[in-house]
């Protein structure tokens, strides 16, 4: 109870002392905005920009038509080459795209739902609105797309169309009555893809399960009637370390060398242009640098913190030690004020970056710094904070309570 | 009086070295006893020992030499940890310059000293409100120390001081900031509080307290004597 009520006043009367926790709370949400700014643009490299970073893409010539066959022989291919002993390169991930079209008016894509930074055109980053699909019967459209009915009225046909929207049930059946319904979750930009008309043909994103269920349930089949449009591959290792940086060119001149055989592989080219990975690189770079800077920045502000709480309040822990404060009274006292004045600095921080952030003509919550990335900045401000509470702790051990009295 | 010895101090030494070679002698060879509900006078100039002797006394400090017993138990000895609850469970402290915490009311100030015992929060409250009332600080409980005057912050120093029943409070300068009829109100204040059963050390240079002292002991050069 005493300890407990010890803490307790030291948060409350944190607050009170109001210049110095104003002041502090303002460099600790400094820290805090920057730490969460950065933690935020490496979560992006995490998810979003992974495949930038430690990825080669493979991607069929314009318009070109690549079998699954063959498209299934350069993939193997590559992960045969991966897969040697002696290979310099070890893949994390990889996925072969593939569409097929079900009728002239219908085409449906593969994608792989629980890594969805692996498709490069219709990653997370590019969705117009909506959300990305959770669950194999939810599918992504892209943005513009419209469905068509038949309508025949008094023996005149009329096509009627309508833009798909989110939200939307589609719904699939066979001629032998067996029916698939697919539920649209998000739009997103397909410039990526070549879309020049889209009305033409509807184009449906749906996870590789669902992809083949809907190729069964109107008697197709991968080997017939898929056609290739890409293929990725992320290496493994860390984004940040050089290393990953090495092993991308490698695999980029590997299949490069491959991609000089069209009969076998068709015509496909891989894609060093869009991999500027010098620049992803220094990207890489600054930010671990930054990164580096604000730790070690913000170690010493709370060190800084630690000794000017213990210097300022040298006298007041003087006269709690003299009136029989413990130590670990004194201490619980000032880690009271250190923790609430960091986590208030932290949260106030993030709110004001939050309000910045925020796209208020748009009302987008996407611009935000996401949940993660917060979480994650708080760990690194509770590491740290630490030192601090380390360093304060031992600065109030060596105030003496003789220091209560002054020699008169 | 009582006649029975609270505090007892045998042939206290204090050196400090200063830099490298000098050593210091603070306090040298100063014996003296206190009984209960006494008011001792620790009287000499600045730099004679007095808040040196205080600090032995009180347990924040321990004697080169010589040996300090409260109530017949030997206390120069102790450990850190031993010294911090004898002072918790014995001991009150008022200083000079009252050293009340600014962002604390003045009832908080005096529930300080016990926030980390076991006693209940209610119960903390309504006794330390009774201690102020008893010095005649009605109305000012929820006032910080700002809005109080020189004389009702060191009252408040005082109620801070008894909220723990001490059995010996060891005051330095306690009228030191004080203009003269405030310091001498302080004063009958502190004596009453001795004649209530609790021993008093004042450390002072100030010759006008001693008309309050049951017995003066002068130091100088850190030496007992007049």
């Amino acid at each position: 109870m005493g300890l407990g009520r010890v803490f307790r006043r030291s948060i409350r009367f944190t607050f009170r002392s109001k210049r110095r926790f104003l002041v502090f709370l303002l460099i600790f949400a400094i820290v805090s905005t920057i730490v969460a700014f950065n933690v935020d643009s490496i979560d992006n490299l995490r998810t979003d920009e992974l495949l930038k970073h430690k990825g080669v893409i493979v991607r069929r010539a314009n318009n070109a038509t690549i079998t699954y066959g063959q498209g299934q022989a350069l993939y193997n291919d590559i992960l045969d080459y991966t897969e040697k002993p002696n290979s310099s390169v070890t893949l994390d991930q990889s996925m072969m795209y593939t569409f097929s079209d079900i009728d002239p008016r219908l085409r449906i894509f593969n994608l792989d739902i629980h890594n969805p930074w692996l498709a490069d055109f219709a990653k997370p980053s590019l969705l117009d609105e909506g959300r990305y699909p959770r669950t194999a019967n939810e599918i992504l459209v892209p943005a513009g797309s419209l469905q068509h009915r038949s309508i025949s009225l008094n023996n005149e046909s009329y096509e009627v169309s309508s833009e798909l929207a989110v939200g939307q049930m589609l719904n699939f059946k066979s001629p032998t009555g067996d029916e698939i319904n697919l539920k649209v979750v998000g739009t997103f930009d397909g410039s990526n893809l070549g879309m020049t008309n889209p009305s033409k043909q509807l184009w449906l994103f749906m996870d590789q399960s669902k992809y083949e269920d809907m190729l069964s349930l109107f008697g197709l089949t991968q080997t017939q009637n898929a056609r290739v449009h890409q293929l990725s591959f992320v290496v493994d290792g860390l984004i940040l370390v050089p290393s990953t940086y090495d092993q991308v060119g490698i695999l980029n001149q590997q299949i490069q060398t491959m991609l000089e055989d069209k009969t076998t592989y068709g015509d496909f080219r891989n894609q060093p242009d869009s991999l500027p990975a010098p620049q992803t690189k220094r990207t890489s770079k600054n930010i671990t640098v930054f990164l580096g800077f604000t730790i070690i920045g913000g170690v010493l502000l709370s060190t800084l913190f630690a000794y000017l709480i213990s210097r300022f309040r040298r006298r007041e822990i003087a006269i709690l030690k003299a009136m029989g404060y413990s130590h670990s009274s004194v201490r619980i006292s000032l880690i009271g004020e250190l923790l609430t004045t960091s986590f208030s600095g932290f949260f106030f921080g993030l709110f004001v970056a939050q309000l910045l952030l925020f796209d208020w003509v748009k009302f987008d919550f996407s611009t935000l710094i996401r949940l993660p990335a917060i979480g994650i900045a708080f760990l690194i401000m509770v590491v740290i904070a630490f030192p601090g509470m380390v360093l304060t702790s031992r600065r109030v051990l060596s105030v003496s309570p003789a220091e209560a009295f002054r020699d008169n | 009086m009582s006649m029975r010895i609270i505090l007892e101090g045998n042939k206290l030494t204090k050196t400090y070295r200063r830099g490298r070679s000098e050593v210091v002698n603070a306090i040298q060879d100063v014996s003296l006893k206190v009984y209960e509900a006494e008011m001792i006078l620790l009287y000499g100039p600045s730099g004679s020992g007095k808040s040196t002797l205080l600090n032995l006394l009180s347990g924040l400090d321990k004697p080169t030499e010589g040996e300090i017993k409260f109530m017949g138990d030997e206390i120069s000895k102790l450990s850190e940890k031993q010294l911090t609850d004898f002072r918790r469970k014995y001991v009150g402290f008022v200083f000079q310059s009252w050293e009340l915490i600014d962002h604390l009311t003045a009832v908080e100030n005096v529930e300080v000293p016990l926030y980390p015992s076991e006693i209940n929060s209610a119960e903390l409250r309504t006794e330390a409100i009774q201690i102020l009332r008893r010095l005649d600080l009605y109305d000012r409980e929820h006032h910080y120390p700002g809005e109080l005057s020189g004389g009702e912050q060191q009252r408040v120093a005082i109620a801070r001081a008894l909220i723990k029943t001490p059995k010996v409070i060891f005051a330095d300068e306690p009228t030191g900031n004080l203009d003269e009829t405030t310091g001498n109100m302080i004063m009958r204040l502190l004596k009453t509080v001795c004649r209530r059963g609790t021993s008093i050390i004042i450390a002072t240079h100030n010759e006008q307290l001693k008309e309050y002292a049951d017995r003066i002991i002068r130091l100088k050069d850190g030496q007992m004597g007049g």
